[in-house]
């Protein structure tokens, strides 16, 4: 197209030639002299550039090709004004990177489709909150006249195996309808049908995830029909699930499925499972719902009384397109507000790079005015010059897309790091991210490229091209709208400020948080022999012997089982507490949380014993004859009398003796306030799966080691896994708080840097063009200190008119942060103050520079200059 | 949103076109010519009266080639200059006289209304 392009051009000069040559001929014949000739003809002939330009209008093409044009220049302009292209493209690249790495996080937790066949028929029973009995679901389904079909699904941890190395991975039981309601393809082999889930414990048949086969098995495209061992038990691969499909639930992604009839095989005992149903075509979902809860309640009726009292809950179909979450600690509801906030946020962060991005571009401009006023006198249209600055605008934003892109790559990674250790969230560069970068990125360069193209070019041309840089009233105008752009930029830097203010405050105060262990030197990792086939005798023998050897283990100085670590944010049981004789008032809320431990569990985590005793093996042979109390408890019930040797009873639980009172420290989670809690011992035949905690003293990452070993030596099949400190464990248990505080504080701490560059470029663009006045002010006696303060009083005022805007709609966006402070509210005015005080110091040094610089100036050399 | 100035352009260009657009393409009857030629026949043919600018004459011969109702051929002139020459294609030739008789129509209408006591005075 060039070629052409240029064969054409050349073609009209010498067309245009020809004429004029002719023209000149026709003149010199009729008597005028060569140079008389040549002349009039030009001036007939009329402006040459002119008629080149709208002729090749005609050409078609150009459109494109002065898009093309508009876009060599641009980046050729952008080429030469390195450190500006430099600050724009990286301050917009962090913006959408940012954006769009939590765009896609928020995405993939809230609104992505689940990969499977008319997603938006799923519905989910009472969004997983409620459990069905088997016979129930049975019913429901052989019954109902509104569901294509019903499915019931349950994952869990399980230890599988190919005969070398056993490692712990999610399982998933899955009714033998699964995959067929859901539309899910076997991507090798088939999966799973109704004749798969038929008698329990008799299908030793699995699908692995595609995700598990690539990365366990390589890929192997003969794995079908090979055997590996799932808790010990062996089964059949049968076949690899299709290659999108990962969970129904969010947050967790199955690496092997078996049929529901195997759940004793999985070590599950819970007799009651989640149920997700597919509607029939053309049944809307409260009819769904109408019909389900008449079946249901029919299903009931002949229980009459004996239905306990949560089962009656009438059902309430969930929508469940996107997947659905259970438990009130699940994934979405941890993290989407936190995310939305965190979006929003980054959202103004981007804004103020585009506020940012605009007044550089018209700080240009200003400087490329008299360019652009050549240009227009020449008679190039105003619309193409518009464009151009436009395009302009455009190279710079497509720039900024393209390494945030980039950026949010990385910036997954990084978020994805602060998700809970068990979740998983698969989140790859797709369509729908690709689709809101771009969205994001014309946006962005619409901003800040439009009203600097309308502006730059709407001025008066004769003062322009008359090099008079100052006092044009176009000038005036364009610096008003600067010193808005400004202004606006503070003020929402101050409301992001006050934002990260208040979570780095928040996680402060969480970090502070007294829990009552001594928390470091502790190593705590997971093991589950049960799901290695062991018996619940060999369980304990295991247990006693692996204690033993790490007890004798030089650089341990206690170490302990649990079946839950403290401040693991789970639910915890609260039972009701009666002391026989008590004299506790009843309206008292008479409650208290418990505890299961092992002996040593006090030395191990640092935890006192004010009184009495810790358990003892002795205890674990009787459990729940003996507890132990925190002194909160003891406080709230015994007041100052001894505890020890008092009875407690809860529930069945009839008569427990305090043998000891321990030193509070806080159970579930850092946030609650300090409970009542009673300890007691953890039945050895329940034990399955347990934590091993150890106090080490020195070095933990040895000890570490030699743990492993001791394991192997017991039996080199078991996995010993999620290996982590127990202050890690508490910096895990706080990641939400960790992630808000650290991304809102750093993107806060940018838009201020954003801020103060926009008001540096501002003020030294006010100093360059008062350089005359502030010359003859001093050359008329004005005192370096009184230039310096005429140029930080107007940063000031830019400043206070920003914080005036910025503080009431930080007040306002504070709302938003409801529920996720921490020992602090959301209108702190300490946190106010400061991010205040921090963005006039900022401002003011922003401001500094350039009054400096307008002081030190040589008032001769300024007024020679003129 | 457009400015007067924009729209009185306008209207010029589409007062011009079709009139010029009918000029060049009678002109070209005669055989084939360049730009200037052009320019000089409809300035001699018309006495002198029409003043076709360059600005609109170059355009209109390219946007003519384009819809294929002329064609430029590039011969060498007797100084030895490449010279682009325009000729009627037949489609072209379809055209002046479909616009020649909407010229005739046109002005005919307008003679009417301009002098409508003539008629009367015939009749």
């Amino acid at each position: 197209m060039k070629f052409w392009r240029q064969r054409k051009d050349e073609e009209l000069n010498a067309e245009i030639r020809h004429h004029l040559d002719e023209a000149i001929r026709d003149r010199i014949a009729r008597g005028e002299t060569p140079e008389q000739a040549r002349l009039n003809a030009q001036r007939e002939f009329g402006n040459v550039g002119l008629v080149k330009e709208v002729t090749r209008e005609m050409w078609g093409w150009t459109q494109l090709e002065r898009s093309l044009q508009d876009l060599r220049f641009g980046v050729r302009l952008l080429f030469k004004h390195k450190s500006f292209t430099l600050i724009a493209v990286l301050s917009l690249a962090l913006g959408i990177g940012a954006t769009t790495a939590i765009f896609s996080l928020l995405d993939a937790l809230l609104w992505k489709t689940l990969p499977v066949n008319q997603p938006e028929q799923l519905v989910s029973v009472n969004g997983l909150g409620f459990a069905y009995p088997d016979a129930v679901y049975r019913e429901l389904r052989e019954k109902n006249s509104v569901f294509a079909g019903m499915f019931t699904f349950h994952a869990l941890e399980v230890t599988m195996s190919d005969g070398q190395q056993a490692e712990p991975v999610l399982g998933e039981l899955v009714s033998g309808d699964f995959y067929t309601v859901l539309g899910v393809a076997p991507h090798l082999g088939r999966v799973f049908n109704k004749a798969d889930d038929q008698t329990p414990g008799a299908h030793f048949v699995t699908v692995l995830s595609y995700d598990f086969w690539q990365r366990r098995f390589g890929a192997d495209p003969q794995i079908i029909g090979k055997q590996i061992k799932i808790n010990n038990h062996s089964f059949t691969i049968v076949g690899v699930s299709a290659r999108d499909f990962r969970h129904v639930e969010i947050g967790s992604a199955p690496a092997v499925r078996v049929p529901m009839m195997m759940k004793r095989e999985m070590l599950d005992y819970i007799d009651t499972t989640p149920v997700m149903a597919r509607l029939k075509e053309g049944v809307s979902l409260a009819q769904a719902q109408a019909a389900t809860e008449t079946l249901y309640q029919n299903i009931l009726a002949p229980f009459g009384a004996n239905v306990p009292p949560a089962n009656r809950r009438p059902i309430r179909l969930v929508a469940a397109e996107t997947g659905v979450a259970r438990g009130a600690a699940n994934l979405r509801n941890q993290y989407s507000q936190s995310l939305l906030l965190l979006l929003a946020l980054v959202g103004a962060v981007l804004l103020i790079a585009c506020l940012n991005v605009a007044n550089l571009l018209l700080a240009r401009a200003a400087t490329r005015q008299k360019e652009i006023a050549v240009r227009l006198a020449v008679g190039a249209g105003r619309f193409r010059l518009v464009r151009q600055l436009l395009t302009e605008g455009f190279v710079l934003a497509a720039l900024g897309g393209a390494l945030g892109l980039l950026f949010a790559r990385w910036g997954t990674v990084v978020l994805l790091g602060f998700l809970p250790p068990k979740a998983t969230l698969e989140i790859e560069p797709d369509g729908r991210m690709l689709a809101f970068t771009s969205g994001v990125t014309v946006l962005t360069g619409l901003l800040f490229g439009l009203a600097p193209a309308m502006q730059a070019t709407r001025f008066d041309l004769i003062p322009a091209l008359k090099n008079d840089a100052v006092g044009t009233a176009t000038i005036v105008r364009r610096w008003e709208l600067r010193r808005l752009l400004v202004v606006l930029q503070v003020a929402l830097s101050l409301v992001l400020l006050v934002g990260g203010g208040l979570f780095a405050r928040s996680l402060r105060n969480l970090r502070a948080v007294n829990h009552g262990y001594s928390s470091d030197q502790i190593v705590t990792m997971e093991i589950a022999p049960d799901r290695s086939g062991y018996t619940a005798e060999q369980q304990q023998n295991f247990y006693a012997q692996l204690h033993e050897r790490v007890a004798a283990l030089p650089g341990v100085q206690a170490a302990t089982y649990l079946g839950m670590l403290p401040l693991n944010g789970s639910e915890g049981f609260e039972g009701k507490i009666e002391i026989p004789g008590s004299r506790s008032s009843p309206n008292q809320k008479a409650t208290a949380l418990f505890y299961g431990i092992s002996p040593q569990f006090f030395a191990t985590f640092g935890l006192s014993l004010q009184r009495g005793r810790d358990f003892t093996m002795q205890d674990v042979k009787t459990p729940l004859k003996s507890i132990l109390v925190n002194d909160s408890f003891a406080r709230a019930f015994f007041g100052a009398e001894n505890p020890l040797g008092k009875r407690v009873s809860t529930g069945s639980f009839k008569d427990m003796e305090i043998v000891g009172v321990a030193s509070d420290a806080k159970v579930l989670n850092l946030k609650e306030t300090m409970s009542r809690t009673v300890y007691y011992i953890q039945e050895p035949r329940h034990m399955g799966r347990q934590r091993l905690c150890v106090r080490a003293i020195g070095d933990v990452a040895a000890l570490i080691t030699a743990i492993r070993h001791e394991v192997r030596s017991l039996d080199p099949n078991l996995p010993l896994y999620n290996v982590k400190t127990f202050d890690r464990h508490i910096n895990e248990s706080i990641s939400r708080e960790r992630l808000i505080a650290l991304l809102a504080s750093f993107f806060s701490l940018f838009a201020l840097l954003l801020a103060a560059l926009g008001l540096y470029g501002v003020m030294a663009y006010a100093v360059a063009r008062r350089s005359r006045e502030i010359s003859i002010r001093m050359a008329l006696g004005a005192q370096a200190g009184s230039v310096l303060w005429l140029v930080l009083r107007e940063t000031l005022w830019l400043v206070l008119i920003g914080i005036g805007i910025g503080l009431p709609a930080a007040l306002a966006a504070t709302k938003l942060t409801k529920g996720l402070l921490f020992g602090l509210t959301a209108n702190d005015p300490l946190t106010m103050t400061m991010a205040t005080m921090l963005l006039i110091g900022i401002a003011l040094l922003a401001g500094f520079l350039p009054a400096r610089r307008a002081a030190r100036v040589d008032p001769l050399i300024a007024l020679r200059h003129e | 949103m457009k400015s007067y100035k924009q729209r009185g352009y306008e209207n010029r260009i589409e007062l011009l076109q079709g009139t010029l657009d009918l000029m060049i393409l009678q002109t070209l009857q005669w055989g084939p010519s360049h730009g200037y030629g052009i320019l000089q026949a409809i300035r001699t043919g018309s006495g002198e009266v029409l003043q076709v600018e360059t600005g609109s004459l170059y355009p209109a011969l390219h946007r003519l080639e384009r819809k294929k109702w002329i064609k430029a051929e590039w011969t060498v002139s007797e100084n030895n200059q490449r010279v682009k020459s325009y000729q009627l294609t037949a489609a072209g030739k379809k055209q002046l006289a479909a616009e020649r008789s909407n010229w005739e129509r046109l002005t005919a209408a307008m003679a009417g209304i301009l002098n409508p006591t003539e008629g009367a005075e015939g009749a």
